[in-house]
């Protein structure tokens, strides 16, 4: 009869299959790569002796390069989230109060319908948008506007570009979702109270809205920061990425100790992103 | 009274949305330190009336004055109004005196003035103290009272309440109905209140305005609306009432003879002979005795009964037609009992279709 | 007359540039793409030339793009089935049952999220080099599920509300065994959000390029073969090769769309 009820009831066992997916396919693998970012690479071999080499190699190796990669990592992430928010905003405001509401959910799928094209090939379009004989050279030189073509790709101008392109769509999403659900009364009580429409935005709406900036931010830092394709497509060789350099020491180098190392350094930033954008959540709530 | 300007002016405003009217042309008149009540079911336009006056329906047609000044392209923001929002709208990322100062705040007014008198409206609501606390935290009731002090703070002309207590419970709508009466008389300040439930009306209005179908069915203080209801729907919405239908046989002396399934009935109200009209009573003024000149209308049958404290509620019938009576409590009715009821021609009260 | 008709705000013109230029700006390298894709010409920029189909002639008869697009269909097909699947177990335990770890088991089953595809397949790829298990198109697809299963469960679980939970108590009082309970209320009440969920996992496979990358060996899926060829710079059959990657995705998607809106529909009746 137990074995009866524990078979049958789908909500007591229902848990575990997921569960055990995760531990064994994610959380192992991390704490595998915990462990190899403590071992060593001799003579081809790995051999677990529970170094810091790897982190000092972080610091130390080819004059900084690693240290250098994370810096540029932070510019390009925190640069190009700032400005996917200062183009997501204006959008997501506009959707939610100035478009009519039976357009609303067409508009929003024509935003978001690229979102769907795959990542490499999102790259390599606007690849072709920024080479030196693209759409954007083309037209300025048709325009009279400069001389000689110009080449915009291989640049870190581009990989900004390129994230905010992608980011823009995803923040548009959430800050538009939480506008929506801000009360209408509220709005209206400011106005009644004599709140001009910029005083009802700076006073009302926008306190109000940063939970879905705070959401968004935060998931175009983690899947910027963490992200190979852009860079290595629109960034070219330029400047190195901490997840070039971690794709480098996979693939040339077969370096699985200092890759692994370089992989926990790129964790450890996501999750102070985490708290701190927790942390401004949860004050925004008070 | 002297013919003073009024405090609020509507001349003819109307609203529609389309083929759908949700407000017929209506004009009304408010005086300073009023206490008007819009009264009707959902959909009678009593709801659009208060937006059009706080400014955030446009009127298709209509102009609404206030202290003589035409206000009608004027937004929400540059009118004297303010509004207590059904939801209380309460702003959930500022504190309770940030709330209540935001007015201020809005009209420049600097930080330590606007701070004291936040102080001092939320002493007015009895929530001195309060100020610090955030909106979450705050109760039902308190938060109806943070709404109140945030709408009186900026000194409105015309303060509109939008159904203000149907999200409280019965003891505390009671309980909020007086204090809004006595704000209201301590500031003497006048109030629009809208509401669905006539008996809040009736125990906070100096004049019901009765509304349905976008049109005023009725208005005045809440006895007379009450007892000399001027329309049938108003005789209906407004509590209990006995309907009954007759046709108008002659006037002598400003009463009408009126011909009903329950006999020749005399109203104290003249009629055109031939007209077929209604009459309405009112369950507690059906009488079982002649007195007073009362008309016997027949011995009723009671059906049944119910206890309400101070009364009996009783279901009879007469003549085929079903009249609710009240039993005072000492004299219990029975069932299948026979009840001689009786009516003054003084509490009948003519209404025409 | 009527002074809102009267009064065109100026902002209203500014909304409207910005909503136009964003859209520009959203669509201008997709636009770039399909309308190049169609040159008749060796490089896809300006001027256009075309149209002509010979890229997409090309394409379709590419026999390692064909064969890596077959092995992105099996790969996302089936790693979305499985996701879908543990996803939808999970949320109906985690929702119907009170755990003590609730808390925890969510955190757990979502945190995939917040980490890199690159970690999230290098630590796949270290583990089983450990093991001794090779590359291949399944340790791909064991992958893509890790990625796919914190997105189904959360689509899954915010459906299953408490009106789901009365109608499921509802079934049980009437006599239904447990299985039939989820057999025939709750999965079919939430066919629309399980299919949701199974397009949406799919399209995210379809695309993943990073752990597809370093997870398969001589079978690949698509994006790989298609990193592959960027190498080789700028041409139009690659322009044909995306065109026809976004329309799948596109059509996908817009098959969910009309799904859930039917599925919405159908709940406002019913």
């Amino acid at each position: 009869m137990r074995f009866h009820f524990s078979r049958a009831d789908l909500r007591d066992w229902g848990l575990w299959p997921a569960v055990l997916w995760t531990t064994l396919f994610f959380a192992l693998p991390l704490a595998a790569m915990l462990a190899m970012s403590f071992a060593e690479r001799v003579a081809g071999k790995i051999t677990f002796t529970w170094t810091l080499a790897n982190y000092a190699a972080f610091f130390t190796r080819a004059g900084g390069t690693f240290v250098q990669a994370l810096i540029n990592s932070l510019e390009v992430t925190i640069l190009a989230t700032i400005l996917s928010i200062l183009v997501a905003y204006p959008l997501a405001y506009i959707l939610a109060y100035r478009v009519p509401a039976k357009w609303r959910r067409i508009l929003l799928v024509l935003i978001v319908l690229p979102f769907w094209t795959s990542y490499v090939i999102r790259s390599y379009s606007w690849l072709l948008v920024l080479s030196q004989n693209g759409i954007i050279s083309q037209t300025l030189l048709d325009l009279g506007l400069i001389a000689q073509p110009v080449g915009l790709g291989n640049s870190r101008f581009a990989t900004v570009l390129g994230f905010v392109h992608f980011f823009a769509m995803l923040l548009t999403l959430t800050i538009f979702a939480n506008l929506i659900q801000i009360k209408d009364s509220y709005r209206r009580a400011a106005a009644d109270l004599g709140a001009n429409n910029w005083q009802v935005f700076w006073h009302v709406t926008l306190p109000l809205s940063l939970p879905g900036v705070a959401v968004g931010a935060f998931l175009t830092f983690v899947l910027a920061i963490g992200d190979y394709i852009t860079p290595q497509i629109l960034g070219g060789n330029r400047e190195l990425l901490l997840p070039q350099a971690i794709m480098l020491q996979i693939g040339r180098q077969a370096d699985f100790p200092l890759a692994s190392a370089l992989s926990m350094i790129l964790m450890l930033v996501v999750t102070v992103a985490f708290l701190v954008s927790a942390k401004r959540l949860k004050m925004e709530r008070v | 009274m002297a013919e003073a300007t009024p405090r609020v002016s509507l001349k003819g405003i109307a609203k529609s949305y389309g083929e759908t009217i949700a407000l017929a042309e209506t004009n009304l008149e408010i005086a300073a330190g009023e206490y008007v009540v819009l009264l009707g079911p959902s959909g009678s336009g009593k709801t659009t009336l208060l937006s059009i006056l706080g400014g955030f329906v446009e009127p298709s047609g209509g102009r609404v004055w206030i202290d003589g000044s035409d206000v009608t392209d004027l937004p929400p923001a540059r009118r004297p109004t303010a509004t207590v929002f059904q939801d209380y709208a309460l702003f959930p990322h500022m504190s309770v005196s940030a709330n209540v100062a935001f007015g201020l705040a809005m009209r420049r007014l600097a930080r330590a003035q606007r701070l004291r008198k936040a102080e001092e409206m939320l002493a007015l609501v009895g929530l001195k103290g309060f100020g610090e606390r955030g909106v979450h935290q705050l109760s039902g009731g308190q938060r109806q009272r943070v709404a109140l002090a945030r709408a009186i703070a900026v000194d409105p002309a015309v303060l509109l309440l939008d159904e203000p207590l149907g999200a409280l419970d019965l003891g505390l709508r009671r309980q909020m109905q007086e204090e809004l009466v006595r704000l209201q008389r301590q500031l003497n300040a006048t109030f629009v209140h809208v509401t669905h439930d006539q008996e809040e009306a009736m125990s906070i209005a100096d004049r019901v305005v009765v509304m349905k179908d976008g049109r005023i069915e009725d208005m005045g203080s809440p006895s007379r609306v009450y007892l000399k209801p001027a329309s049938l729907f108003t005789a209906r919405f407004m509590g209990e009432n006995n309907l009954i239908e007759g046709q108008v046989i002659g006037s002598v002396n400003g009463q009408a003879a009126v011909d009903t399934v329950l006999g020749r009935l005399l109203v104290d109200q003249p009629a055109a002979a031939g007209e077929k009209v209604h009459l309405a009573l009112r369950p507690e003024q059906l009488r079982f005795s002649a007195e007073l000149g009362a008309q016997a209308l027949g011995d009723a049958e009671i059906i049944e009964f119910s206890f309400q404290g101070t009364h009996f509620r009783v279901h009879c019938r007469l003549a085929g037609r079903e009249l609710m009576a009240r039993v005072p409590a000492e004299g219990p009715p029975m069932a299948g009992e026979m009840l001689p009821l009786y009516a003054r021609a003084g509490d009948l009260v003519l209404l025409r279709q | 007359m009527r002074a809102q008709a009267k009064v065109i705000r100026w902002t209203d013109g500014v909304a409207l540039l910005y909503f136009a230029l964003a859209l520009l700006f959203i669509f201008l390298p997709v636009g770039s793409l399909i309308l190049f894709a169609f040159q008749d010409g060796l490089a896809p920029v300006p001027p256009f030339k075309g149209p002509t189909l010979q890229w997409f002639d090309k394409v379709l008869h590419n026999r390692r793009l064909m064969e890596a697009l077959w092995n992105s269909v099996l790969v996302g097909g089936v790693s979305s089935l499985v996701a879908t699947f543990l996803g939808f177990l999970a949320a109906f335990s985690l929702a119907r049952r009170d755990w003590r770890f609730a808390r925890g088991a969510q955190l757990l089953l979502m945190a995939p999220i917040t980490v890199s595809y690159l970690i999230i397949g290098m630590g796949l790829q270290i583990t089983f080099n450990m093991m001794g298990v090779d590359r291949s198109l399944l340790a791909v697809g064991i992958g893509h599920v890790v990625i796919n299963l914190p997105l189904c469960f959360a689509i899954v679980y915010s459906q299953l509300g408490e009106h789901q939970a009365n109608i499921e108590r509802a079934a049980r009082d009437l006599g239904a065994k447990e299985w039939q309970v989820v057999a025939l209320i709750t999965a079919p009440m939430l066919w629309p959000t399980l299919l949701a969920a199974y397009f949406i996992a799919f399209t995210l496979s379809w695309d993943e390029f990073v752990i597809a990358f370093l997870l398969s060996r001589f079978d690949v899926t698509l994006p790989v073969v298609i990193w592959g060829l960027l190498r080789s710079g700028l041409s139009p059959e690659l322009n044909a090769a995306g065109t026809l990657v976004f329309a799948i995705s596109v059509a996908i998607v817009l098959a969910v769309e009309l799904l859930l809106w039917r599925g919405r529909k159908a709940v406002a009746n019913g």
